[in-house]
């Protein structure tokens, strides 16, 4: 997948662990690992402002876009 | 108001099943006295039962699909590719029960000589049938669409 979730780097920023993270975003410690490790397929919005909201940071910040490396 | 729907299809598919019952058991009695009335088509008496039995027994395995999707729904399962399996047991019920009730219809018609209101009760069966088969064509699509639909969701976080 092009796009990258990089929430390792702001949870280590923030201190936070996934359990923590998971309960304070509302979503299942499951999904931030399928977040984590770019296997996700879609995110909702509402999902994505409490993650920004939670982290205190713009989705700019936990979301990169890298070209697919030519197969 | 769905549950009671639910719940009130429960209890009409339990009385639809008696019914078909005793239509099972009534086929060869009421054959019989169709064979008293006209002595020279006696033996036809036996495969024109066994038919119309096994054409109820379609219905009723349809009956009991309807059941198990409905079992499918409580348990909010519905949305699963298992229930296309199920729908299409409805579908084949009722092909080979529109077949196997036009059958005697047809023999009776065309190779024994009877006519009268027989014609339009052939007419009907395989129409009525034939409308069936396509609907449930239909609303299998339907359902697979809403499927898809739901197994894309589940991959939103």
């Amino acid at each position: 997948m092009a796009l990258i979730v990089e929430l390792d780097v702001m949870l280590a920023r923030r201190k936070m662990s996934v359990g923590e993270f998971a309960t304070a975003v509302g979503i299942t410690p499951a999904n931030v690992a399928v977040l984590k490790n770019g296997r996700a397929r879609a995110i909702r919005f509402t999902t994505l402002e409490s993650i920004c909201r939670v982290l205190d940071c713009q989705p700019g910040d936990i979301l990169r876009w890298t070209a697919d490396p030519p197969a | 108001m769905n549950r009671l729907a639910r719940w009130l299809l429960r209890v009409s598919l339990v009385v639809l099943l008696m019914g078909t019952v005793l239509a099972q058991v009534l086929m060869p009695v009421f054959a019989s006295e169709e064979g008293v009335i006209f002595p020279e088509l006696t033996y036809l008496v036996v495969p024109y039962s066994v038919a119309y039995i096994l054409a109820i027994a379609c219905g009723q395995v349809a009956l009991l699909v309807v059941w198990r999707l409905l079992s499918m729904v409580n348990c909010g399962v519905i949305f699963t590719r298992r229930a296309l399996r199920w729908v299409d047991v409805i579908t084949v019920c009722a092909a080979v029960g529109t077949v196997l009730s036009a059958g005697p219809m047809i023999h009776l018609l065309f190779f024994v000589g009877a006519g009268g209101p027989l014609f339009l009760c052939l007419a009907a069966c395989l129409a009525g049938g034939l409308a069936f088969v396509l609907l449930m064509v239909v609303l299998r699509g339907l359902l697979e669409s809403a499927i898809a639909d739901r197994t894309e969701l589940d991959e939103v976080i």
